[in-house]
């Protein structure tokens, strides 16, 4: 009884830490637009914090360069457990198109464990949103139900992907490419 | 000695709030995960940057008139709020360390 009501108060209140990890501020424009009230997350909860203590989920955008990673590293061990990372933005998810670059490691996941990936370029709010909401779903029964609803009303295919079907996504394109 | 004289005693009193704040602390600790000391962890976070800390010495030389009224200030608190039945020895001790107090800070 007592897991349940833990899990029950931490998807009731999950505070965000917006990490930019060299990001074109694109996807934080986003970010706080889905923060905002015409999107607005923080129905669900969510209190934009300043410092990693205090955060519950990372919303890290950019691509993971040399010199950003050690910081990025930190920045994630700093904050308590338990921690999620959503990877907001086609450069969060994958680094692309800056992934050949010579400083570029990849997305964030280069980086740091990820639980959500948003593409996008920039990611559209709703989708950041959705991915917020898919994530709470593994801890809150009510947000569960709402993504099941969402995705009864709406074609929800490519918004957000879990690691699992980003992996999957990553051998489809490895082995397109040959 | 009635129960509510024992219950209100200070003594009681204050075990019993030490007590409910290290219930309130230990229910925290069983519902938190276990404490992991990962790499920079218990540093001082700055935006993702390694600080290394800085000592500086404390200056007291601009604030003399607020010190000294804070020390006095708890001094005149603590005779305000002597018993009669207080030993006299304790109160003159007490006033006794805050006036060293007072001399060490001025001794520069």
């Amino acid at each position: 009884m007592l897991d349940g009501l833990v899990k029950w108060a931490r998807g009731k209140s999950p505070w965000v830490c917006h990490l930019n990890c060299g990001s074109c501020n694109g996807c934080d424009i986003e970010i706080v637009a889905a923060l905002m009230p015409r999107f607005d997350l923080e129905r669900f909860g969510v209190l934009l914090e300043g410092s990693p203590r205090h955060a519950d989920v990372f919303l890290a955008t950019g691509p993971v360069t040399r010199q950003i990673r050690d910081r990025v590293v930190r920045v994630y061990e700093q904050a308590a457990d338990p921690k999620f990372v959503v990877a907001v933005g086609t450069c969060g998810v994958s680094g692309s198109p800056f992934y050949p670059g010579y400083n570029v490691l990849g997305g964030v996941d280069a980086a740091i464990p990820v639980d959500m990936y948003v593409p996008g370029c920039p990611a559209r709010p709703d989708a950041i949103s959705y991915g917020v909401l898919r994530l709470l779903a593994t801890l809150d029964p009510k947000a569960e139900a709402l993504v099941q609803e969402i995705e009864e009303r709406y074609d929800t295919e490519g918004l957000v992907y879990t690691p699992e079907e980003m992996a999957q996504q990553r051998d489809q394109v490895e082995g397109a490419r040959g | 000695m009635t129960a509510s004289a024992v219950l209100y005693h200070p003594v009681v009193v204050f075990t019993l709030c030490m007590m409910a704040g290290w219930g309130v602390y230990a229910l925290g600790r069983a519902l938190a995960p276990a404490s992991r000391v990962v790499g920079g962890k218990l540093k001082t976070y700055a935006c993702g940057e390694h600080v290394e800390g800085e000592s500086f010495p404390t200056a007291y030389h601009l604030y003399h008139a607020a010190f000294i009224f804070t020390l006095l200030d708890v001094v005149a608190l603590v005779l305000g709020t002597v018993t009669g039945t207080a030993i006299v020895w304790m109160v003159a001790a007490y006033l006794l360390v805050g006036l060293i107090a007072i001399i060490i800070l001025f001794k520069d």
